[in-house]
């Protein structure tokens, strides 16, 4: 319950962040995808299944406010969370500068994949010649924030009642 | 697959225009609104100074491009005053109807795209309390700058003049050609019926042509003629809007509905 609570507050202020502060402020001229971010954390942390799970409402979360067809990004963070969540228990569980380079690489996957559906859909100006920069650079950005919001969604899933204890 | 399935059907759902479905993404954009609101007003230093440090080259680039514009309307504005009061007198001679005439609300411009690929709407910050509804024309006093295509209770979404799904029944030159303009990021292109031999210049004014139904009252100002193509059997024209819709700070929506 308490891990819940915890996604849910922490989803609350990614959506807010990418929705109030990176409407104005873009770094390198795009604006980071913390919803995507934080469903690939939530992959990596929770596993595939639980991860997707929440990734799932961070993108439905995001389609509330986002022009693109509603559910296109619940179908990307969700299967970019299982994929991810997926490798991470399988192959390799990667850690600091590998884990955050490698959520930058599935940040920009994840982007050009979303694009990529919604021209498939019909959505003209998203399959444009801007895509290849905008996911790379979406894919810089993540990386760069991937240290912060991996510490906030290890946060959340910590177990209840989880004390540190000296060594 | 669960999720994945789920995920589809809302896609197809939408794509279908289901109405609950509509209704709940209103509901929770309202619920949500007000706390957009004010966190926007508590990161406004943040913003402002995440802007400076980003966007420090567009703003001297911008600075220096109206600098030039102001020194060209310094020019053109004698010229201006003497067009408009002739306009005024040809007006009242002929009692030609102005689109000014609807009623407007004027609205401020709220926040710009969310995310990267929505570079052609905005949000103001009025909505269905103030009487919008959806498909209403909105303004600058220049001219036209889009249409609502997302109407909640204290906030609209305005899809630009400039994006590639919009559209808008055009006339064009002194003759009245007829043309159906779609944005294409920017310039407008109007692709149409107008015969091949059309007397269109470049630098000619472009306007609604409120024909057909058309969401948009006539006579609104949507641009100049900035290059007329004919190479391809039918006419093809780039048309710089008139509005620069990259730095609008306040609208007006024009209360106008499109006859059933």
């Amino acid at each position: 319950m308490a891990t819940r609570i915890r996604l849910a507050f922490a989803m609350a202020v990614a959506f807010m962040v990418q929705v109030t502060l990176f409407v104005d402020v873009h770094p390198l001229g795009v604006a980071p995808e913390l919803p995507l971010l934080v469903a690939l954390h939530c992959g990596r942390v929770a596993g595939a299944e639980r991860g997707a799970t929440a990734a799932f409402f961070m993108g439905l979360m995001y389609d509330v406010q986002h022009p693109s067809p509603f559910g296109l990004w619940a179908l990307t963070c969700c299967v970019m969370a299982y994929w991810i969540g997926n490798l991470s228990e399988n192959l390799h569980r990667p850690t600091g500068f590998v884990a955050a380079a490698s959520t930058g690489i599935a940040s920009a996957v994840g982007v050009a994949g979303f694009a990529l559906m919604a021209a498939i859909l019909g959505q003209a100006g998203y399959a444009s010649t801007r895509l290849v920069r905008i996911a790379l650079l979406v894919g810089v950005c993540n990386w760069v924030l991937s240290p912060l919001v991996g510490r906030a969604i290890r946060w959340c899933y910590r177990p209840s009642g989880a004390v540190r204890v000296a060594a | 697959m669960l999720l994945v399935l789920s995920a589809v059907t809302l896609l197809s759902l939408d794509f279908r225009g289901f109405g609950p479905l509509a209704t709940v993404q209103r509901g929770v954009r309202s619920v949500v609104a007000p706390a957009r609101t004010g966190i926007e007003r508590v990161l406004t230093p943040v913003t402002d100074a995440g802007r400076g440090l980003f966007d420090y080259g567009k703003v001297k680039d911008e600075n220096k491009r109206l600098r030039d514009e102001l020194d060209k309307l310094k020019g053109t504005q004698l010229q201006g005053e003497i067009a408009a009061e002739t306009l005024k007198r040809l007006q009242a001679q002929v009692e030609i109807p102005f689109a000014g005439d609807y009623p407007r609300t004027v609205a401020r411009v709220v926040a710009g795209s969310i995310g990267n690929f929505d570079d052609y709407s905005v949000e103001i910050d009025k909505g269905s309390n103030a009487g919008l509804a959806k498909d209403m024309p909105v303004v600058t006093g220049a001219g036209l700058v889009g249409r609502l295509v997302e109407v909640d209770p204290t906030r609209s979404r305005v899809q630009l003049i400039t994006s590639p799904q919009f559209a808008v029944g055009v006339r064009v030159g002194q003759e009245i050609s007829l043309a159906n303009g779609t944005g294409a990021g920017n310039p407008l292109r109007a692709k149409s019926t107008i015969a091949i031999d059309a007397p269109i210049n470049v630098g000619d004014p472009v306007l609604t042509s409120g024909q057909n139904r058309s969401k948009f009252p006539q006579d609104l100002p949507v641009g100049r003629v900035r290059s007329v193509d004919r190479s391809s059997g039918t006419v093809v024209l780039d048309i710089d809007p008139v509005t620069n819709v990259s730095s609008i700070d306040f609208v007006a929506v024009i209360r106008f509905t499109a006859p059933s």
